[in-house]
């Protein structure tokens, strides 16, 4: 008996453990300014399905503020309360990035529009809040990748749920 | 005075009145059919696409990835050799801020460069680059077109602002040394002359990205945490500094310097007075109709009542005639990212630089591709460019002027 009582304890804490050891990958692939299409695949194999996402203002990729350039991004660092002046809440930041032309782009993040809480700061219509979701011109962004943070369903939630149940993003890569 | 010169006065006279009295015709019904008044003679289409073909570009002033070159009636004169070794690129700024300009006797053009200290791998993930490998160098350096003789101002330094009495601005960085996935600080300095020593004007660091002059006053970005968007400051001396818009770049500085416009978080555009900041006129970019526009991209060119700016949608004409408007939209199917820095240099032609078509893709095709990049010259009035001489991505060619006032 005591030693049925151990397996299970053995097996409960593997697989608590699994997904500390396992990581997942980001996919972005670009083809749009604010209606491209985001994934994060875990290397357990599961997968979230496909996310709208945007990002840039414009599409010379090497050129500042417009939208992020091909390649495979490291992410840096992941924060569920990020207290940023420009962007709060659950954040990414991704690796720095040398274009072709030598332009460099930098402060790339993984984000929304959210307070440091996960919540909404908004106001009266007709303003944009930066720490507030109020449409899809939010998608819009200075190089940035941006997942939806609506009340239901949360593009953003869902995608931070996933990282946590199924392991770290370690990279992203963009494509098109 | 003879009779027949009378008649001919007479003549030029009654020809002149005749030529004025077309002209305001035909700007009464450039009025009725815009719905503003106008003022500027030469007529644009609402909307048209931009012809281009190769040819000889210029007259003007213009970088040629290490050379320095006058193009003038089809010909291009060298007059020198420029970076001292470094590549004459702005990896800093890209096309936020020029990568060289003139000063104001045109004798001399103060400019970035960049020394490569990092191999970039542009397929592996992070490029190949951990936290706080070196980058790269940049610095500010001077070409004298009398003496042909190059010289370095400060290293560790990037973005350089030439006023119309000479004052020098530039960021001055913390360190020398760009690395990776750290944020690159420094101060802005001003030196009344390029000889002339620099003083501080921002006492905290930050960064800093001078732009252009409008009169005595300095307008520098500066960057905003976690984010490539930066705030529009207007600077008049050391530690004397003025927001003017947050979250905001120059699309162009008004020909009298008292005031720019500025794209505001991108879907806004805001005429603002360069002296207190105050919001005299704007448009907002939500909601223009066909063909819609998802931003206006920096450093465009103002003359008369007219900005003309660059977009993914091809090069764009402001009128702030009768309240800032959207004059004309044209196409430009030739270049994959537009005209890059248009500025006007007369009524209707337009200079700029472009990428090419038929970008080179990374070894693995995981990179973004390169394009080639040319110096162009566009007509607005019959709707034709002119496209140079194809460059590799790496080595820019560039319209050099000054966006200071």
């Amino acid at each position: 008996m005591k030693s049925r009582h151990l397996l299970v304890v053995a097996l409960v804490a593997l697989a608590c453990a699994t997904p500390a050891s396992a990581d997942s990958s980001f996919y972005y692939q670009r083809t749009s300014l604010t209606n491209s299409i985001f994934d994060a695949l875990s290397s357990s194999g599961y997968w979230t399905g496909n996310i709208r996402a945007g990002s840039g203002s414009g599409t010379d990729a090497c050129q500042r503020n417009n939208w992020i350039p091909k390649g495979d991004y490291a992410v840096l660092w992941h924060d569920d309360n990020y207290p940023g002046s420009a962007i709060q809440g659950r954040v990414w930041r991704l690796s720095d990035y040398q274009c072709s032309n030598g332009v460099r782009r930098t402060d790339l993040f993984v984000h929304s529009e959210e307070t440091s809480g996960q919540g909404q700061s908004c106001g009266p219509s007709g303003t944009d809040y930066p720490f507030c979701w109020e449409s899809d011109h939010d998608y819009y962004s200075l190089g940035c990748v941006k997942l939806a943070r609506r009340p239901t369903p949360s593009d953003l939630g869902r995608v931070d749920n996933f990282v946590h149940a199924f392991g770290m993003a370690t990279d992203l890569l963009v494509y098109s | 005075m003879p009779e027949h010169c009378l008649e001919h006065r007479r003549a030029l006279t009654f020809g002149a009145l005749a030529l004025g009295a077309a002209a305001a015709v035909a700007a009464v019904a450039v009025s009725i059919a815009t719905g503003h008044t106008a003022r500027s003679t030469a007529v644009f289409a609402r909307a048209s696409s931009l012809a281009a073909s190769r040819g000889a570009v210029g007259p003007g002033l213009s970088l040629d990835g290490s050379t320095l070159t006058q193009m003038r009636a089809g010909t291009k004169r060298t007059l020198g050799t420029v970076g001292g070794g470094d590549e004459v690129i702005a990896p800093l700024t890209g096309s936020l801020t020029p990568v060289g300009v003139t000063t104001p006797d045109g004798a001399s053009v103060v400019y970035s460069s960049w020394r490569q200290l990092a191999r970039i791998k542009p397929d592996a993930r992070g490029q190949g680059l951990s936290t706080g490998d070196p980058v790269g160098v940049p610095s500010v350096r001077l070409f004298d077109m009398r003496s042909g003789t190059d010289a370095l101002l400060a290293t560790g330094a990037a973005s350089p602002a030439v006023s119309s009495t000479g004052a020098v601005a530039y960021l001055a960085g913390d360190s020398t040394v760009v690395r990776q996935n750290v944020e690159y600080m420094g101060r802005v300095v001003v030196a009344d002359s390029p000889s002339a020593k620099p003083r501080v004007w921002t006492s905290r660091a930050g960064r800093y990205l001078p732009y252009a002059w409008a009169g005595t006053t300095l307008l520098a970005y500066r960057g905003v945490p976690d984010s490539e968007g930066a705030d529009l400051y207007a600077l008049t001396g050391p530690d004397a500094s003025k927001l003017i818009a947050p979250n905001a770049y120059v699309i162009a500085v008004s020909p009298a310097g008292t005031e720019v416009l500025a794209s505001i978080a991108t879907r806004m555009l805001e005429r603002i007075r360069v002296s207190d900041g105050a919001v005299q006129d704007s448009l907002a970019l939500d909601g223009l109709g066909s063909p819609g526009l998802h931003a206006l991209m920096y450093s465009g060119s103002w003359r008369g009542d007219r900005i003309v700016a660059n977009s993914d949608q091809g090069l764009v004409v402001l009128n702030i005639r009768g309240g800032l408007h959207v004059e004309s939209h044209f196409a430009t199917p030739s270049f994959p990212h537009g005209i890059a820095e248009p500025t006007f240099v007369d009524d209707t032609h337009v200079q700029g630089w472009a990428d090419l078509p038929d970008p080179s893709s990374t070894a693995g095709d995981v990179g973004e591709p390169a394009y080639d990049n040319a110096l162009v010259d566009c007509d607005l009035a019959i709707g034709r460019c002119t496209i140079g001489a194809a460059n590799a991505a790496r080595t820019w060619t560039r319209w050099i002027t000054n966006p200071s006032r």
